[in-house]
């Protein structure tokens, strides 16, 4: 199944019958910010669509990553934060902030990237340290970005020791 | 930062004498300046550098490259630059141990100019070069670490990295760009957010008040 083609999607999660009201779909962000945004009016009617202009198609639900519950967590230690199933996270927080506005959410998200990339800076000098106990939990809980700069950090650090190990030849 | 502290001295050896040098550190003059750098060496300041090119006791300053050229010839002695020794780079150890949230004043190429020297002109060093290169290995740990400590300190529009020299500047930049990118990025979004907020919110202000979200963030 093609992944963004909506009748695919639509298909898979309500199979054989129409999506009725309030019904509970998984949609891509981009789709779901669309459909949450747009109202359903009368375009002739300038007046209605005014007042008409709190019904949309859906209502974004929060997500399970931005739940108190999450969000909690990542203030008592954003280290042991998990956000490897998540993939993207900190692109959905850009996106998600995008749409809502939400200073306290960023900030909460700012101090957590800045605890993590300390914590991934030190693991990343280190040369071959970083598969080891505790260690090996937070690499694994890495998102995509994440994992990326430490491969980015981890190179930097190793050539400049290289540099200054090399002998002359 | 100034060049002159990344400038060094050469001793040249005459045609004849071969091996040994002609001058020590103690018949330095400064001679005639024959300047071989371009635009850029020039600009990076790694190049110019003070050579003894007359007969007996000459300096000339020429390029860093130039000049560990003619030392793999063995054509010219070397003169290691003040700061390469170890009573000066002691001093800004201690220093570094004593002001903990400073970073000590060093030539803005250090790393790559004691390393050139160190492969190519050991044996021009005055003190001996082991105990240089532990030194400067002292040095950069403990740089590094008060480097890395500012890291906690890191935010969306601003950086402070007085007093570090351009490598060490260049071994964190991957990690800093990508970090300081990220949370800028983040933080930008919330302006996208503001800017399409102010006409509305002014139409609207007493009818929304506060609950300008409700329409498609809706918790549960």
């Amino acid at each position: 199944m093609s992944y963004y083609d909506i009748d695919d999607i639509l298909a898979d999660s309500q199979p054989g019958s129409p999506i009725k009201e309030n019904v509970r779909l998984e949609l891509p962000i981009w789709l779901a910010e669309i459909l949450a945004i747009c109202s359903i009016s009368n375009s002739s009617d300038y007046e209605e669509n005014d007042q008409d202009r709190e019904t949309t198609f859906l209502k974004l639900l929060e997500p399970e990553f931005f739940s108190p519950v999450f969000l909690n967590f990542i203030k008592s230690d954003a280290l042991r934060l998990n956000l490897n199933p998540y993939m993207f996270y900190y692109r959905i927080v850009t996106k998600w902030s995008n749409m809502f506005g939400d200073a306290e959410l960023v900030e909460l998200i700012s101090k957590a990237l800045v605890d993590r990339a300390c914590e991934l800076n030190d693991l990343s000098f280190k040369l071959n340290d970083h598969f080891r106990g505790s260690n090996l939990e937070f690499m694994n809980n890495l998102d995509s970005y994440e994992k990326q700069l430490f491969k980015n950090s981890h190179k930097s650090y190793k050539n400049l020791k290289i540099w200054w190990l090399k002998k002359p030849n | 930062m100034s060049s002159d502290l990344s400038r060094y001295r050469t001793v040249s050896r005459t045609q004849a004498g071969g091996r040994e040098p002609i001058c020590g550190r103690s018949m330095m003059c400064s001679g005639g300046r024959c300047d071989f750098s371009s635009g850029t060496s020039r600009r990076t300041g790694l190049v110019s550098t003070y050579c003894l090119g007359d007969k007996k006791s000459r300096g000339e300053q020429i390029p860093l490259w130039l000049a560990t050229l003619l030392k793999k010839q063995e054509k010219c002695n070397i003169v290691v630059p003040e700061w390469l020794s170890v009573e000066y780079l002691r001093v800004r150890y201690d220093e570094e141990i004593k002001y903990p949230s400073k970073f000590s004043n060093l030539p803005w190429h250090w790393l790559p100019i004691a390393k050139k020297l160190l492969d190519y002109a050991s044996d021009d060093f005055i003190d001996p070069p082991h105990e240089i290169r532990s030194l400067l290995q002292d040095l950069r740990e403990v740089r590094l670490v008060k480097a890395r400590k500012g890291i906690r300190e890191l935010n969306h529009v601003y950086i402070q990295l007085d007093g570090l020299s351009l490598m060490e500047i260049n071994e964190m930049r991957p990690f800093i760009l990508e970090v300081m990118d990220q949370l800028r990025k983040m933080n930008d979004s919330l302006k996208v957010k503001a800017e399409e907020e102010t006409p509305r919110q002014a139409a609207a202000q007493m009818d929304r008040d506060d609950e300008s979200d409700d329409d498609i963030y809706q918790k549960e």
